[in-house]
Protein backbone atom coordinates (compact mmCIF):
# COMPACT_ATOMS: atom_id res chain seq x y z
CA UNK A 1 0.00 0.00 0.00
CA UNK A 2 3.01 2.07 0.46
CA UNK A 3 4.36 1.84 -2.63
CA UNK A 4 0.54 2.83 -4.26
CA UNK A 5 0.09 5.58 -1.78
CA UNK A 6 4.04 7.24 -3.00
CA UNK A 7 3.09 6.75 -7.01
CA UNK A 8 -0.25 9.01 -6.44
CA UNK A 9 1.70 11.06 -4.61
CA UNK A 10 4.77 11.17 -7.61
CA UNK A 11 1.61 11.41 -10.03
CA UNK A 12 0.22 14.64 -8.43
CA UNK A 13 3.86 15.58 -7.33
CA UNK A 14 3.51 18.65 -10.10
CA UNK A 15 -0.05 19.81 -9.63
CA UNK A 16 0.98 20.07 -5.72
CA UNK A 17 4.20 21.98 -6.04
CA UNK A 18 2.28 24.36 -8.62
CA UNK A 19 -0.55 24.50 -6.52
CA UNK A 20 1.74 25.28 -3.58
CA UNK A 21 3.85 28.19 -5.49
CA UNK A 22 1.10 29.69 -7.11
CA UNK A 23 -1.20 29.57 -3.36
CA UNK A 24 2.00 31.05 -1.38
CA UNK A 25 2.53 33.75 -3.78
CA UNK A 26 -1.16 35.14 -3.90
CA UNK A 27 -1.30 34.08 0.26
CA UNK A 28 2.02 36.89 0.75
CA UNK A 29 0.36 39.32 -2.02
CA UNK A 30 -2.33 39.91 0.55
CA UNK A 31 -0.78 41.57 3.53
CA UNK A 32 1.67 42.59 1.34
CA UNK A 33 -1.30 44.78 -1.00
CA UNK A 34 -2.95 46.23 2.92
CA UNK A 35 -1.00 49.50 2.82
CA UNK A 36 -3.16 50.30 -0.94
CA UNK A 37 -6.05 49.11 0.59
CA UNK A 38 -5.64 52.01 3.01
CA UNK A 39 -4.37 54.42 0.78
CA UNK A 40 -7.72 53.79 -1.46
CA UNK A 41 -9.83 54.72 2.26
CA UNK A 42 -8.05 57.94 2.97
CA UNK A 43 -8.44 59.43 -0.56
CA UNK A 44 -10.81 62.47 -0.06
CA UNK A 45 -14.29 62.34 -1.64
CA UNK A 46 -14.82 64.72 -4.81
CA UNK A 47 -16.86 67.40 -2.77
CA UNK A 48 -13.43 67.85 -1.03
CA UNK A 49 -10.87 68.77 -2.87
CA UNK A 50 -9.17 66.15 -4.43
CA UNK A 51 -5.90 65.24 -6.40
CA UNK A 52 -7.66 63.30 -9.78
CA UNK A 53 -6.09 60.24 -9.96
CA UNK A 54 -7.45 59.62 -6.45
CA UNK A 55 -10.85 60.75 -7.07
CA UNK A 56 -11.18 58.65 -10.16
CA UNK A 57 -10.60 55.79 -8.00
CA UNK A 58 -12.67 56.42 -4.70
CA UNK A 59 -16.03 57.87 -6.78
CA UNK A 60 -16.23 54.61 -8.85
CA UNK A 61 -16.65 52.35 -5.71
CA UNK A 62 -19.82 51.71 -5.22
CA UNK A 63 -21.20 52.32 -1.50
CA UNK A 64 -21.02 49.35 -0.07
CA UNK A 65 -17.51 48.45 -1.13
CA UNK A 66 -16.37 51.91 0.27
CA UNK A 67 -18.03 50.51 3.68
CA UNK A 68 -16.08 47.39 3.23
CA UNK A 69 -12.71 48.66 2.80
CA UNK A 70 -13.29 51.39 5.71
CA UNK A 71 -13.83 48.21 7.40
CA UNK A 72 -10.95 46.32 6.29
CA UNK A 73 -8.61 49.29 6.83
CA UNK A 74 -10.15 49.40 10.62
CA UNK A 75 -10.29 45.67 10.91
CA UNK A 76 -6.84 43.81 9.46
CA UNK A 77 -7.81 40.19 10.62
CA UNK A 78 -11.22 41.33 8.85
CA UNK A 79 -8.81 42.37 5.48
CA UNK A 80 -7.28 38.59 5.99
CA UNK A 81 -9.92 36.87 6.44
CA UNK A 82 -12.13 38.59 3.46
CA UNK A 83 -9.32 38.49 1.26
CA UNK A 84 -8.20 34.87 1.76
CA UNK A 85 -10.51 32.17 3.34
CA UNK A 86 -13.17 34.61 2.34
CA UNK A 87 -12.62 34.56 -1.37
CA UNK A 88 -9.11 33.40 -2.91
CA UNK A 89 -8.96 30.16 -0.82
CA UNK A 90 -12.66 28.97 -1.99
CA UNK A 91 -11.68 29.42 -5.38
CA UNK A 92 -8.24 28.81 -5.62
CA UNK A 93 -8.92 25.09 -3.66
CA UNK A 94 -12.07 24.27 -5.78
CA UNK A 95 -10.06 24.83 -8.89
CA UNK A 96 -6.93 22.87 -7.55
CA UNK A 97 -9.28 20.06 -5.90
CA UNK A 98 -10.73 20.01 -10.14
CA UNK A 99 -7.47 19.76 -11.00
CA UNK A 100 -6.33 16.63 -8.77
CA UNK A 101 -9.67 14.67 -9.53
CA UNK A 102 -10.41 15.14 -13.18
CA UNK A 103 -7.68 12.57 -14.27
CA UNK A 104 -7.76 10.51 -10.93
CA UNK A 105 -9.64 7.10 -12.80
CA UNK A 106 -9.72 8.57 -16.42
CA UNK A 107 -6.27 9.50 -17.11
CA UNK A 108 -5.90 5.51 -15.87
CA UNK A 109 -7.72 4.94 -19.16
CA UNK A 110 -6.67 7.22 -21.12
CA UNK A 111 -3.12 6.35 -21.05
CA UNK A 112 -3.63 2.45 -20.82
CA UNK A 113 -2.01 2.20 -17.51
CA UNK A 114 -5.23 1.08 -16.41
CA UNK A 115 -4.54 -2.20 -17.93
CA UNK A 116 -1.37 -2.60 -16.13
CA UNK A 117 -2.78 -1.62 -12.58
CA UNK A 118 -5.99 -3.80 -12.87
CA UNK A 119 -4.50 -6.55 -14.23
CA UNK A 120 -2.55 -7.08 -10.86
CA UNK A 121 -4.16 -7.91 -7.74
CA UNK A 122 -5.07 -5.02 -6.38
CA UNK A 123 -8.21 -4.28 -5.17
CA UNK A 124 -10.26 -1.32 -7.09
CA UNK A 125 -10.81 -0.18 -3.60
CA UNK A 126 -6.88 -0.09 -2.64
CA UNK A 127 -6.53 1.85 -5.92
CA UNK A 128 -9.16 4.28 -5.57
CA UNK A 129 -8.12 4.38 -1.70
CA UNK A 130 -4.87 5.78 -2.28
CA UNK A 131 -5.81 8.30 -5.18
CA UNK A 132 -7.92 9.76 -2.48
CA UNK A 133 -5.82 9.82 0.10
CA UNK A 134 -3.22 11.34 -2.09
CA UNK A 135 -5.60 14.15 -2.87
CA UNK A 136 -6.90 14.62 0.70
CA UNK A 137 -2.99 15.47 2.00
CA UNK A 138 -2.19 17.31 -1.50
CA UNK A 139 -5.16 19.74 -0.56
CA UNK A 140 -4.77 20.03 2.71
CA UNK A 141 -0.70 21.07 2.32
CA UNK A 142 -1.43 23.44 0.09
CA UNK A 143 -4.20 25.15 1.80
CA UNK A 144 -2.92 25.09 5.53
CA UNK A 145 0.64 25.50 4.33
CA UNK A 146 -0.71 29.21 2.32
CA UNK A 147 -2.25 30.29 4.40
CA UNK A 148 0.68 29.42 7.42
CA UNK A 149 2.63 31.41 4.68
CA UNK A 150 -0.29 34.37 4.68
CA UNK A 151 -0.09 34.58 7.96
CA UNK A 152 3.68 34.71 8.82
CA UNK A 153 3.90 37.12 5.91
CA UNK A 154 1.36 39.54 7.51
CA UNK A 155 3.11 38.82 10.90
CA UNK A 156 6.76 39.93 9.20
CA UNK A 157 5.29 42.71 8.19
CA UNK A 158 3.77 44.18 11.42
CA UNK A 159 0.54 43.41 11.52
CA UNK A 160 -1.10 41.92 14.69
CA UNK A 161 -4.19 39.18 14.46
CA UNK A 162 -6.01 36.30 15.91
CA UNK A 163 -4.00 32.97 14.59
CA UNK A 164 -5.76 30.60 15.31
CA UNK A 165 -9.28 32.26 14.09
CA UNK A 166 -7.47 32.89 10.68
CA UNK A 167 -6.39 29.21 10.89
CA UNK A 168 -9.66 27.65 11.81
CA UNK A 169 -11.34 29.61 8.88
CA UNK A 170 -9.53 27.74 6.27
CA UNK A 171 -10.92 24.55 7.95
CA UNK A 172 -13.94 24.72 5.77
CA UNK A 173 -12.44 25.81 2.81
CA UNK A 174 -10.21 22.61 3.04
CA UNK A 175 -13.32 20.52 3.62
CA UNK A 176 -15.17 22.21 0.55
CA UNK A 177 -12.37 21.28 -1.54
CA UNK A 178 -12.19 18.18 -0.53
CA UNK A 179 -15.51 17.49 -1.38
CA UNK A 180 -15.26 18.94 -4.81
CA UNK A 181 -12.45 16.66 -5.68
CA UNK A 182 -14.65 13.53 -4.61
CA UNK A 183 -17.51 15.12 -6.88
CA UNK A 184 -14.79 15.49 -10.00
CA UNK A 185 -13.26 11.86 -9.09
CA UNK A 186 -16.97 10.47 -9.28
CA UNK A 187 -17.21 11.71 -12.82
CA UNK A 188 -13.82 10.58 -13.75
CA UNK A 189 -14.71 7.43 -12.57
CA UNK A 190 -16.97 6.90 -15.82
CA UNK A 191 -15.81 9.64 -17.96
CA UNK A 192 -13.43 8.93 -21.20
CA UNK A 193 -10.66 11.81 -20.64
CA UNK A 194 -9.66 14.08 -18.26
CA UNK A 195 -11.63 17.13 -19.35
CA UNK A 196 -15.17 15.62 -19.43
CA UNK A 197 -14.89 14.88 -15.62
CA UNK A 198 -13.34 18.17 -15.05
CA UNK A 199 -16.43 19.87 -17.09
CA UNK A 200 -18.80 17.29 -14.78
CA UNK A 201 -16.94 19.41 -11.38
CA UNK A 202 -16.95 22.28 -12.39
CA UNK A 203 -20.62 22.20 -13.72
CA UNK A 204 -21.55 20.60 -10.39
CA UNK A 205 -20.06 23.77 -8.46
CA UNK A 206 -21.24 26.18 -10.36
CA UNK A 207 -24.85 24.72 -9.99
CA UNK A 208 -24.00 24.86 -6.36
CA UNK A 209 -23.20 28.39 -6.38
CA UNK A 210 -26.44 29.56 -8.06
CA UNK A 211 -28.53 27.97 -5.77
CA UNK A 212 -28.88 31.21 -4.39
CA UNK A 213 -30.85 32.88 -7.01
CA UNK A 214 -33.47 29.82 -7.14
CA UNK A 215 -34.09 28.97 -3.46
CA UNK A 216 -33.12 32.56 -2.10
CA UNK A 217 -30.24 30.98 0.56
CA UNK A 218 -27.15 30.11 0.74
CA UNK A 219 -27.37 26.01 2.25
CA UNK A 220 -27.18 24.60 -1.07
CA UNK A 221 -23.71 27.19 -2.18
CA UNK A 222 -20.75 25.65 -1.40
CA UNK A 223 -18.87 28.57 -1.65
CA UNK A 224 -20.40 30.15 1.15
CA UNK A 225 -19.43 27.39 2.95
CA UNK A 226 -16.27 27.43 2.43
CA UNK A 227 -15.70 30.95 2.93
CA UNK A 228 -16.87 30.61 6.19
CA UNK A 229 -18.63 33.46 6.91
CA UNK A 230 -20.90 32.66 9.98
CA UNK A 231 -17.69 31.93 11.73
CA UNK A 232 -15.96 34.82 10.91
CA UNK A 233 -18.96 36.68 11.35
CA UNK A 234 -21.24 35.33 14.28
CA UNK A 235 -18.48 32.85 15.69
CA UNK A 236 -19.99 30.20 14.93
CA UNK A 237 -17.76 27.12 14.00
CA UNK A 238 -19.11 25.02 10.10
CA UNK A 239 -19.59 21.64 12.29
CA UNK A 240 -22.49 20.78 10.31
CA UNK A 241 -20.88 21.85 7.03
CA UNK A 242 -17.62 20.48 7.24
CA UNK A 243 -19.33 16.92 8.81
CA UNK A 244 -21.95 17.38 5.68
CA UNK A 245 -18.52 17.73 3.33
CA UNK A 246 -16.92 14.43 4.55
CA UNK A 247 -19.98 12.62 4.76
CA UNK A 248 -20.98 13.48 0.93
CA UNK A 249 -16.77 13.08 0.36
CA UNK A 250 -17.55 9.15 1.62
CA UNK A 251 -20.52 9.02 -0.15
CA UNK A 252 -19.14 9.85 -3.57
CA UNK A 253 -15.82 7.75 -3.07
CA UNK A 254 -18.46 4.78 -2.87
CA UNK A 255 -20.06 5.99 -6.09
CA UNK A 256 -17.31 6.56 -7.60
CA UNK A 257 -15.89 2.66 -6.39
CA UNK A 258 -19.07 1.08 -7.70
CA UNK A 259 -18.69 2.77 -10.98
CA UNK A 260 -14.90 2.10 -11.47
CA UNK A 261 -15.24 -1.74 -10.17
CA UNK A 262 -17.65 -2.36 -13.30
CA UNK A 263 -15.67 -0.53 -15.67
CA UNK A 264 -13.45 -2.45 -18.30
CA UNK A 265 -10.18 -2.02 -19.28
CA UNK A 266 -10.76 -1.91 -23.03
CA UNK B 1 -7.06 -26.96 -15.82
CA UNK B 2 -5.57 -23.19 -16.05
CA UNK B 3 -7.80 -21.93 -18.79
CA UNK B 4 -10.97 -22.94 -19.61
CA UNK B 5 -14.09 -20.92 -22.32
CA UNK B 6 -17.19 -22.18 -22.97
CA UNK B 7 -18.96 -20.17 -25.32
CA UNK B 8 -17.13 -17.26 -24.57
CA UNK B 9 -18.37 -14.14 -26.79
CA UNK B 10 -17.24 -10.79 -26.49
CA UNK B 11 -19.45 -7.69 -27.94
CA UNK B 12 -18.10 -3.99 -28.90
CA UNK B 13 -20.49 -1.56 -29.41
CA UNK B 14 -18.79 -0.92 -33.05
CA UNK B 15 -20.54 -4.64 -33.55
CA UNK B 16 -16.90 -6.86 -33.84
CA UNK B 17 -17.87 -9.73 -31.79
CA UNK B 18 -15.32 -12.16 -30.50
CA UNK B 19 -16.64 -15.57 -30.30
CA UNK B 20 -17.93 -17.66 -29.73
CA UNK B 21 -14.81 -19.31 -28.09
CA UNK B 22 -14.16 -23.11 -26.90
CA UNK B 23 -10.76 -23.57 -25.36
CA UNK B 24 -9.31 -25.70 -22.43
CA UNK B 25 -5.75 -25.13 -21.70
CA UNK B 26 -3.90 -28.10 -19.13
CA UNK B 27 -1.36 -26.96 -16.74
CA UNK B 28 1.94 -26.64 -17.60
CA UNK B 29 1.41 -26.07 -21.60
CA UNK B 30 2.91 -23.80 -23.89
CA UNK B 31 -0.28 -22.44 -25.85
CA UNK B 32 0.58 -20.21 -29.12
CA UNK B 33 -2.43 -17.58 -29.87
CA UNK B 34 -2.21 -17.07 -33.80
CA UNK B 35 -3.75 -14.67 -35.70
CA UNK B 36 -3.14 -11.11 -37.53
CA UNK B 37 -4.43 -7.49 -36.16
CA UNK B 38 -7.99 -7.16 -34.76
CA UNK B 39 -8.60 -10.99 -34.95
CA UNK B 40 -9.12 -10.90 -31.31
CA UNK B 41 -5.78 -11.68 -29.62
CA UNK B 42 -6.00 -8.96 -27.41
CA UNK B 43 -9.69 -9.36 -26.74
CA UNK B 44 -8.91 -12.47 -25.59
CA UNK B 45 -5.85 -11.92 -22.77
CA UNK B 46 -8.30 -9.08 -21.62
CA UNK B 47 -10.91 -11.67 -21.03
CA UNK B 48 -8.79 -13.73 -19.57
CA UNK B 49 -6.75 -11.66 -17.08
CA UNK B 50 -10.56 -10.75 -16.09
CA UNK B 51 -9.97 -6.93 -17.55
CA UNK B 52 -13.18 -7.69 -19.54
CA UNK B 53 -16.42 -9.06 -19.02
CA UNK B 54 -17.31 -11.77 -21.21
CA UNK B 55 -20.88 -10.65 -22.94
CA UNK B 56 -21.70 -13.91 -22.99
CA UNK B 57 -20.43 -17.80 -22.08
CA UNK B 58 -17.96 -18.99 -19.14
CA UNK B 59 -14.16 -17.69 -18.62
CA UNK B 60 -12.57 -19.71 -15.92
CA UNK B 61 -8.54 -19.77 -15.15
CA UNK B 62 -7.64 -22.46 -12.40
CA UNK B 63 -11.16 -22.80 -12.06
CA UNK B 64 -11.98 -19.53 -11.35
CA UNK B 65 -13.87 -16.15 -12.95
CA UNK B 66 -11.01 -13.82 -12.95
CA UNK B 67 -12.54 -10.56 -12.66
CA UNK B 68 -11.95 -8.55 -9.91
CA UNK B 69 -10.92 -11.63 -8.20
CA UNK B 70 -7.56 -11.36 -6.32
CA UNK B 71 -6.59 -14.42 -5.31
CA UNK B 72 -6.71 -15.58 -9.19
CA UNK B 73 -4.31 -12.66 -10.31
CA UNK B 74 -1.97 -13.40 -8.19
CA UNK B 75 -1.45 -15.98 -10.44
CA UNK B 76 -1.17 -14.04 -13.24
CA UNK B 77 1.90 -12.27 -14.99
CA UNK B 78 0.52 -10.44 -18.02
CA UNK B 79 2.05 -8.48 -20.43
CA UNK B 80 0.88 -6.78 -23.14
CA UNK B 81 2.00 -5.03 -26.75
CA UNK B 82 1.35 -2.02 -24.95
CA UNK B 83 3.94 0.23 -23.59
CA UNK B 84 1.90 1.21 -20.15
CA UNK B 85 3.92 1.42 -17.73
CA UNK B 86 3.49 4.70 -15.81
CA UNK B 87 6.59 6.64 -17.07
CA UNK B 88 7.07 9.10 -14.22
CA UNK B 89 8.53 6.21 -11.85
CA UNK B 90 11.30 4.43 -12.17
CA UNK B 91 12.00 0.53 -12.22
CA UNK B 92 12.64 0.55 -8.48
CA UNK B 93 9.32 2.99 -7.36
CA UNK B 94 7.22 0.45 -9.97
CA UNK B 95 8.16 -2.35 -8.44
CA UNK B 96 7.27 -1.35 -4.85
CA UNK B 97 3.81 -0.50 -6.22
CA UNK B 98 3.11 -4.21 -7.47
CA UNK B 99 5.23 -6.04 -5.10
CA UNK B 100 3.63 -6.51 -1.75
CA UNK B 101 0.55 -7.63 -3.48
CA UNK B 102 2.48 -10.97 -4.85
CA UNK B 103 3.36 -13.69 -2.01
CA UNK B 104 5.75 -15.41 -4.17
CA UNK B 105 7.76 -12.39 -5.29
CA UNK B 106 11.05 -13.20 -6.27
CA UNK B 107 13.74 -10.20 -5.95
CA UNK B 108 16.62 -12.33 -6.17
CA UNK B 109 15.63 -12.73 -10.18
CA UNK B 110 13.88 -9.23 -10.58
CA UNK B 111 17.59 -8.30 -9.49
CA UNK B 112 19.29 -10.17 -11.92
CA UNK B 113 17.00 -10.05 -14.85
CA UNK B 114 17.12 -5.63 -14.45
CA UNK B 115 21.10 -6.66 -14.87
CA UNK B 116 20.65 -8.91 -18.08
CA UNK B 117 18.98 -6.78 -19.84
CA UNK B 118 20.45 -3.75 -18.87
CA UNK B 119 17.95 -2.30 -17.22
CA UNK B 120 18.40 1.06 -15.06
CA UNK B 121 16.89 0.06 -11.34
CA UNK B 122 16.67 4.47 -10.38
CA UNK B 123 16.12 5.60 -13.95
CA UNK B 124 12.63 7.18 -14.94
CA UNK B 125 11.13 5.02 -17.51
CA UNK B 126 10.07 7.68 -19.61
CA UNK B 127 14.16 7.71 -20.64
CA UNK B 128 13.57 4.20 -21.92
CA UNK B 129 13.16 2.68 -25.35
CA UNK B 130 9.95 1.09 -26.45
CA UNK B 131 12.15 -2.26 -26.07
CA UNK B 132 13.38 -1.47 -22.57
CA UNK B 133 10.20 -0.61 -21.41
CA UNK B 134 8.61 -4.35 -22.70
CA UNK B 135 11.19 -6.26 -21.17
CA UNK B 136 10.79 -4.38 -18.10
CA UNK B 137 7.28 -5.26 -18.31
CA UNK B 138 7.79 -8.89 -18.79
CA UNK B 139 10.35 -8.91 -15.43
CA UNK B 140 7.38 -7.48 -14.16
CA UNK B 141 5.05 -10.53 -14.96
CA UNK B 142 7.39 -13.25 -14.35
CA UNK B 143 8.84 -12.11 -10.96
CA UNK B 144 5.50 -13.32 -8.92
CA UNK B 145 6.76 -16.83 -10.63
CA UNK B 146 2.75 -16.77 -12.08
CA UNK B 147 1.18 -20.09 -12.58
CA UNK B 148 -0.15 -18.59 -15.75
CA UNK B 149 1.62 -16.36 -17.79
CA UNK B 150 -0.60 -14.19 -20.65
CA UNK B 151 2.00 -12.57 -22.88
CA UNK B 152 0.10 -10.91 -25.36
CA UNK B 153 2.72 -9.98 -28.58
CA UNK B 154 5.05 -9.69 -25.47
CA UNK B 155 8.23 -9.01 -28.16
CA UNK B 156 6.53 -7.06 -30.39
CA UNK B 157 9.08 -3.92 -29.84
CA UNK B 158 12.22 -5.98 -29.00
CA UNK B 159 14.48 -6.59 -31.56
CA UNK B 160 15.93 -10.10 -33.08
CA UNK B 161 18.63 -10.33 -29.91
CA UNK B 162 15.98 -8.91 -27.42
CA UNK B 163 13.58 -11.22 -28.60
CA UNK B 164 16.01 -14.24 -28.00
CA UNK B 165 17.31 -13.04 -24.87
CA UNK B 166 13.18 -13.13 -23.71
CA UNK B 167 12.72 -16.63 -24.71
CA UNK B 168 15.88 -17.69 -23.51
CA UNK B 169 14.03 -15.86 -20.08
CA UNK B 170 11.21 -17.90 -20.14
CA UNK B 171 12.11 -21.13 -20.89
CA UNK B 172 14.59 -20.62 -18.28
CA UNK B 173 11.94 -19.74 -15.60
CA UNK B 174 9.06 -22.23 -16.91
CA UNK B 175 8.44 -25.04 -14.23
CA UNK B 176 6.70 -28.05 -15.08
CA UNK B 177 3.22 -26.61 -13.87
CA UNK B 178 3.57 -23.09 -15.47
CA UNK B 179 0.94 -22.33 -18.08
CA UNK B 180 1.91 -20.27 -20.95
CA UNK B 181 -0.52 -18.33 -23.55
CA UNK B 182 1.49 -16.52 -25.80
CA UNK B 183 -0.32 -14.46 -28.38
CA UNK B 184 2.31 -13.42 -31.01
CA UNK B 185 2.85 -11.86 -34.59
CA UNK B 186 6.04 -14.02 -34.23
CA UNK B 187 5.50 -17.38 -35.86
CA UNK B 188 9.15 -18.44 -35.21
CA UNK B 189 8.59 -17.40 -31.25
CA UNK B 190 5.36 -19.37 -31.12
CA UNK B 191 7.05 -22.67 -32.85
CA UNK B 192 10.01 -22.36 -31.00
CA UNK B 193 8.22 -22.77 -27.65
CA UNK B 194 4.32 -23.81 -28.05
CA UNK B 195 3.03 -27.25 -27.57
CA UNK B 196 -0.37 -26.05 -29.31
CA UNK B 197 -1.58 -23.38 -31.36
CA UNK B 198 -5.04 -21.68 -31.75
CA UNK B 199 -5.56 -20.05 -35.20
CA UNK B 200 -8.13 -17.13 -34.87
CA UNK B 201 -9.55 -14.79 -37.34
CA UNK B 202 -12.24 -12.50 -37.14
CA UNK B 203 -13.15 -13.35 -33.83
CA UNK B 204 -13.46 -16.91 -34.41
CA UNK B 205 -11.02 -19.55 -33.56
CA UNK B 206 -10.28 -21.92 -36.79
CA UNK B 207 -8.21 -24.43 -35.35
CA UNK B 208 -6.55 -25.59 -32.34
CA UNK B 209 -3.70 -28.06 -32.90
CA UNK B 210 -0.36 -29.45 -31.45
CA UNK B 211 2.83 -28.82 -33.42
CA UNK B 212 3.25 -32.66 -33.77
CA UNK B 213 -0.26 -32.34 -35.32
CA UNK B 214 0.34 -29.86 -37.61
CA UNK B 215 3.85 -31.70 -38.56
CA UNK B 216 2.28 -34.75 -39.31
CA UNK B 217 -1.35 -34.20 -41.20
CA UNK B 218 -0.64 -30.60 -42.37
CA UNK B 219 0.55 -31.62 -45.86
CA UNK B 220 0.49 -29.99 -49.43
CA UNK B 221 -0.02 -32.32 -51.99
CA UNK B 222 1.54 -31.75 -55.53
CA UNK B 223 -0.37 -33.49 -58.00
CA UNK B 224 0.12 -33.70 -61.96
CA UNK B 225 -2.62 -35.89 -64.02
CA UNK B 226 -2.28 -37.18 -66.77
CA UNK B 227 -6.11 -36.07 -68.30
CA UNK B 228 -8.25 -34.21 -66.76
CA UNK B 229 -8.68 -33.49 -63.22
CA UNK B 230 -11.90 -35.03 -61.26
CA UNK B 231 -14.24 -32.36 -60.91
CA UNK B 232 -15.19 -32.31 -56.90
CA UNK B 233 -11.04 -32.23 -55.66
CA UNK B 234 -11.77 -29.51 -53.64
CA UNK B 235 -14.52 -31.49 -51.84
CA UNK B 236 -12.64 -34.41 -50.98
CA UNK B 237 -12.58 -35.49 -46.95
CA UNK B 238 -9.83 -33.24 -45.60
CA UNK B 239 -8.77 -31.11 -48.48
CA UNK B 240 -9.04 -27.43 -47.48
CA UNK B 241 -8.23 -25.73 -50.43
CA UNK B 242 -7.07 -26.60 -53.95
CA UNK B 243 -4.98 -23.78 -56.42
CA UNK B 244 -3.44 -24.67 -59.89
CA UNK B 245 -0.32 -23.18 -60.89
CA UNK B 246 0.01 -24.22 -64.66
CA UNK B 247 -0.45 -28.07 -64.83
CA UNK B 248 0.10 -28.63 -61.46
CA UNK B 249 -2.77 -28.94 -58.96
CA UNK B 250 -1.63 -27.94 -55.03
CA UNK B 251 -3.88 -29.31 -52.52
CA UNK B 252 -4.00 -27.79 -49.02
CA UNK B 253 -4.66 -31.23 -46.70
CA UNK B 254 -5.38 -30.58 -42.89
CA UNK B 255 -6.17 -34.11 -42.11
CA UNK B 256 -7.25 -37.54 -43.84
CA UNK B 257 -3.89 -37.25 -45.84
CA UNK B 258 -4.02 -41.33 -46.73
CA UNK B 259 -7.51 -41.34 -47.59
CA UNK B 260 -6.92 -38.17 -50.27
CA UNK B 261 -3.81 -39.79 -51.51
CA UNK B 262 -5.86 -43.18 -52.06
CA UNK B 263 -8.50 -41.28 -53.91
CA UNK B 264 -5.62 -39.27 -56.37
CA UNK B 265 -3.89 -42.72 -57.33
CA UNK B 266 -7.37 -44.02 -58.75
CA UNK B 267 -6.43 -41.26 -61.55
CA UNK B 268 -3.47 -42.04 -63.95
CA UNK B 269 -0.66 -39.77 -63.17
CA UNK B 270 1.98 -37.45 -64.15
CA UNK B 271 3.22 -36.60 -60.52
CA UNK B 272 2.12 -36.62 -57.06
CA UNK B 273 3.88 -35.74 -54.31
CA UNK B 274 3.79 -34.59 -50.50
CA UNK B 275 5.06 -31.65 -49.13
CA UNK B 276 5.90 -31.02 -45.48
CA UNK B 277 4.58 -27.78 -43.99
CA UNK B 278 5.83 -25.51 -41.49
CA UNK B 279 3.73 -23.41 -38.79
CA UNK B 280 4.35 -20.16 -40.79
CA UNK B 281 3.31 -21.92 -44.26
CA UNK B 282 0.24 -23.03 -42.25
CA UNK B 283 -0.43 -20.23 -40.76
CA UNK B 284 -0.51 -18.18 -44.26
CA UNK B 285 -3.01 -20.95 -45.88
CA UNK B 286 -5.48 -20.11 -42.83
CA UNK B 287 -5.39 -16.46 -43.79
CA UNK B 288 -5.37 -16.42 -47.39
CA UNK B 289 -7.76 -19.24 -47.80
CA UNK B 290 -10.92 -17.28 -48.52
CA UNK B 291 -8.45 -15.29 -51.26
CA UNK B 292 -6.65 -18.12 -52.88
CA UNK B 293 -9.97 -20.18 -52.93
CA UNK B 294 -11.28 -17.78 -55.75
CA UNK B 295 -8.72 -17.73 -57.84
CA UNK B 296 -7.68 -21.45 -58.46
CA UNK B 297 -10.54 -23.62 -56.87
CA UNK B 298 -11.43 -26.05 -59.04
Amino acid sequence: MKGMFKKEFLEARGKLTWGLVIFCLLAIGIPLLYPLVVSLTIAPLPSEGLSPSRVSITVAMPGEMLKEIERMRRDFDYYLWSQWAGKNLPQAGGVLAIILGMGAVANEYKRKTALFLLARPISRAGILGNKFAAAIISLAVVIFVSTLVMLAAARLAGYHFAWGTQLATAVPSFAGAVLIFAVTAFFSSFSPGALPAALGGFGATVCSVLTPYFFKSNTLNILFHMAGVRFFQEGIFPWPFILASFVLTAVFYFLALLIFSRREAL
Amino acid sequence: MSIYLEKVTKKYRSGWTLGPLDLEIEEGEIFGFLGPNGAGKTTTGKLLTGLLRPSSGIVRIFGENPVNNIAVKQKIGYVTEDNILYPYLTPAQLIDVIRPYYPTWDDGFVRASLERFAIPPRQKIATFSAGMRQELEIILALAPRPALLILDDPTSRCDPVRQQQFLSLLLENKDAKQTIFLSSHRLNEVERIADRVGIIKEGKLLAVKSLEEIKTTEKKVRVVFQKEPPENLGALPGVAKVERVRDSFFLTVNENLSGVLEELNRHPLFALEVIDQNLEQVFFEYFTEGKKRNEGNV
